[in-house]
């Protein structure tokens, strides 16, 4: 079945065209990777699907209801139960982890705050980090909270955005089996952009491989690490 | 930024034109018209020092709110307001400074009975003995100084609680 599709989507950023006519499919419950170089679409991707941009032509599905259509936002973003983790994190600055948590959380008026944000926190193994600002965290710990934040609202899609850039592979690999020990228990979707194709096999079920606002090719990691294209040859050499 | 190049008298005349008349008294005869006055003359500093601090806010930050499915009041006071107050208070420092200092366009709308400390110095400088003008401007940078030890201190306070705020 099929959780998110995008269907002969364009974008411009002014005069840049950044999709074009772009189609895919994201499975439900699983892990797509979006691989490809700086600038082919990826982030893009993410926003067209969060409803942070607006496709200018195309129709976006989610659970089979257009949210987005030819210039249209159908269903705003907060009424799709989507998690982001941007890129630069955008942990507010002037709350402690526990307060950029909770945000979400009390706007929708959810009950047992302290007990989602301490039971999340635990996994992670963060839980001594409640009271601490974000710029009294270490890097990895600064992703977790991110992660945490997109995640406790429970999220039927987790859309990341090349959160785990700048961390060293130990903490990442620490970080991507929490979240995947925590998709495997909320059963979301997961959208993952990467530059990084070693990240993009150790953590997809299925790799997108971009380039140009074009689909290159799609399949499981040895189907990526097999194929014939010699971006995607030059591009897994990187 | 216009209004930078435009002399303070030709501000001065075109406020008096415009609301020197019946139905714009109220703030032709009171302290608004200095108000008004002083937005008119540095208000643009103010706005620009401002909306370089809200372009120093990352849209990541609204945007994350947004998805939660935080009313934008809610998000504009809780995270771009508190991110803003370096930028708010730097903005009122320099105004206040600037505004302490403005002689040609108060001087020329100021109403009966509010006159400035800077006006009545003026005034007096031309009529009075040197040693009144003297003690009136000691006087009148003895206050400006402790003013700005306050700001200092308040200041310090301010971005000590927005330390936080490094982003």
């Amino acid at each position: 079945m099929h959780h998110i599709e995008l269907n002969h989507i364009s974008h411009n950023y002014q005069d840049k065209k950044v999709l074009s006519d772009f189609s895919v499919l994201f499975g439900k419950g699983k892990t797509t990777c979006l691989i490809g170089p700086t600038g082919c679409g990826k982030t893009t991707i993410l926003r067209l699907i969060a409803g942070l941009e607006i496709p200018s032509a195309g129709i976006i599905k989610v659970n089979n209801k257009t949210v987005s259509e030819g210039g249209k936002i159908i269903i705003p973003p907060h009424k799709r139960n989507i998690g982001f983790v941007f890129q630069d994190l955008a942990l507010w600055p002037h709350f402690t982890v526990k307060d950029n948590i909770a945000f979400g959380l009390r706007a929708k008026k959810e009950k047992n705050i302290s007990n989602r944000i301490g039971e999340l926190l635990d996994l992670f193994h963060i839980s001594d980090k409640i009271n601490k600002y974000p710029h009294q965290l270490s890097g990895g710990q600064k992703q977790m909270v991110a992660i945490a934040r997109s995640i406790v609202l429970q999220p039927d899609i987790l859309l990341m955005d090349e959160p785990l850039a700048s961390i060293d592979t130990h903490v990442k690999q620490n970080i991507l089996e929490h979240v995947k020990e925590l998709q495997h228990r909320l059963n979301f979707t997961m959208l993952y952009v990467t530059h990084n194709h070693r990240e993009a096999f150790h953590t997809g079920d299925t790799i997108v491989v971009l380039n140009e606002g074009r689909i290159l090719s799609e399949g499981t990691k040895d189907e990526i690490i097999n194929s014939s294209d010699t971006f995607i040859k030059s591009f897994l050499e990187t | 930024m216009m209004i930078f190049v435009v002399p303070s008298t030709v501000l001065g005349i075109s406020l008096i034109r415009y609301y020197n008349n019946p139905s714009l008294n109220f703030i032709y005869g009171s302290v608004f018209i200095i108000i008004l006055a002083y937005l008119g003359r540095f208000g643009f500093i103010a706005s620009r020092i401002i909306a370089n601090g809200l372009k120093q806010i990352p849209d990541t930050f609204r945007e994350a709110a947004s998805l939660m499915g935080v009313h934008p009041i809610k998000v504009f006071f809780k995270i771009t307001v508190p991110l803003l107050i370096p930028s708010l208070f730097a903005a009122f420092i320099l105004s206040f400074i600037l505004c302490l200092g403005e002689l040609g366009v108060v001087i020329m709308v100021y109403p009966p009975g509010a006159e400035l400390m800077n006006i009545k110095l003026f005034t007096v400088s031309a009529n009075a003995p040197l040693a009144l003008t003297s003690t009136m401007t000691l006087i009148n940078l003895a206050l400006t100084g402790l003013l700005m030890v306050l700001f200092f201190f308040t200041g310090k306070v301010l971005l000590k609680k927005s330390r936080n705020a490094s982003y």
